[in-house]
């Protein structure tokens, strides 16, 4: 068996060349990648892979949950855009109702206004007629009495109430008429 | 490191290689620890805690160092399925523990005073001849005596056939010496190479700053060598697994 030191003054002179190391090489390697081998293959390789696989998962699930929110997010969209649209032919309905109902309103309260006075006018235009009748024939009965009276003191015997009443009559039918 | 010699370079660049026992001076068997040992149970607590101290999170978010693994693993796992095919996967447990083990050791072994257990032909031949062997047999095993069709190129015409058989048979036998050799003559060349230079540098006075400059270039350059002699090692480990799964292409 060489040792280290006679390695150096060895013939060949390189170390690599020294076959007596050679199984104690062999063997430490063997023992080397058994134990690279088993971290490897029963720790490394399934920690890393599972690390990667559940990434993607993640990745996968985010992606979808993504696209149902986008989606959900444009459902009510198109739905706030419905109600939106609908509330406005709403309003106009009931802006258009009103206003009709507002001109009904004014059409008829206008109507029964009208209605009102008209019919006022017609009993103010009576009482002014009776009013002027009323007038008249009083003014014509003092007339006659005055005409008596006068008359009496004038000729008295002589005083008649027909002829009194019908000579004032006749002066009011021609003045009146 | 050897005694000077009066006058003259006295540099011993290949004593950085030399196997020494860990404990005493008894004579080296096959189960005692050694300085190689050493540093290949370096080399296991890098791979285990570069692996698994960066994915203990395991966060959907990874930190810079778990992000590193994620890639080193999505980078030999999408090199196995894309050279050796999707059936290839079943082996990327072991081209991963190669490539983890020759790359940690390559860069373990550019700490100055430090061992590289992959610049010795030992380690690569018997990494190397582990990939040829279980290649061989997988390529029998699934092909039976139809993976000789490997040697067999029924593209070139029927003359010349047996001609590249006999060149194809030998390329076959001379792939694990070339696959070893590449990695294990990769790190003495440049670990020699640090040492010559520094050997300059210590006789040089002032002028040191030239030698002083070059290692520091060619360390750059070595660290760089490490990692790609790492993934030459795997992915020819690859290509020789996709010819024992895939031999009629």
């Amino acid at each position: 068996m060489a040792t280290a030191t006679d390695a150096a003054e060895n013939p060949v002179g390189i170390p690599q060349l020294d076959f007596s190391t050679f199984p104690n090489q062999i063997f430490w390697l063997i023992v080397a990648l058994l134990a690279i081998y088993i971290v490897v293959k029963r720790i490394a390789i399934p920690r890393i892979g599972g690390i990667l696989e559940q990434r993607a998962a993640r990745m996968e699930s985010d992606l979808e949950l993504a696209e149902e929110l986008s989606k959900q997010a444009a459902t009510l969209e198109e739905e706030s855009r419905a109600m939106i649209a609908e509330a406005k032919s709403e309003a106009e309905k009931i802006s258009a109702k009103a206003r009709d109902e507002v001109r009904q309103l004014t059409e008829s309260a206008m109507d029964e206004v009208s209605y009102r006075i008209s019919g006022m006018t017609a009993v103010a235009e009576a009482r002014i007629e009776e009013i002027r009748r009323n007038a008249q024939e009083g003014i014509v009965e003092i007339a006659q009495d005055a005409a008596y009276e006068i008359v009496a003191l004038l000729l008295p015997g002589k005083e008649d109430r027909t002829a009194a009443a019908e000579s004032v009559r006749g002066q009011a039918g021609g003045e009146t008429q | 490191m050897a005694e000077q010699t009066e006058g003259g370079l006295n540099i011993h660049p290949m004593d950085q290689f030399i196997i020494v026992p860990l404990f005493g001076d008894a004579p080296l068997e096959w189960y005692t620890p050694t300085n190689s040992t050493l540093w290949m149970a370096f080399t296991v607590l890098a791979v285990t805690a570069l692996l698994l101290l960066t994915t203990m999170r395991k966060a959907d978010v990874p930190s810079r160092s778990q992000l590193i693994v994620e890639l080193i693993y999505g980078f030999l796992r999408n090199m196995v399925e894309s050279v050796a095919g999707k059936d290839g996967l079943k082996f990327f447990p072991y081209i991963m523990t190669v490539f983890m083990f020759i790359a940690l050791s390559n860069v373990l072994g550019l700490i100055p005073a430090s061992f590289t257990a992959t610049s010795h032909i030992a380690v690569t031949a018997a990494l190397a001849l582990t990939v040829f062997v279980s290649v061989t047999i997988i390529g029998f095993v699934r092909h039976g005596i139809g993976f000789l069709g490997l040697f067999w190129i029924s593209s070139a015409p029927l003359p010349l056939r047996p001609v590249l058989a006999l060149i194809e048979v030998m390329s076959y036998f001379v792939r694990p010496v070339s696959h070893s050799i590449r990695l294990a003559g990769n790190m003495m060349a440049g670990h020699a190479m640090i040492k010559v230079f520094a050997g300059f540098a210590g006789v040089m006075g002032i002028g040191a700053v030239v030698p002083v400059v070059a290692i520091a270039a060619v360390y750059g350059l070595e660290l760089l060598v490490a990692l790609i002699q790492a993934y030459v090692f795997t992915i020819l480990t690859c290509v020789y697994l996709k010819d024992a799964l895939h031999p009629h292409h």
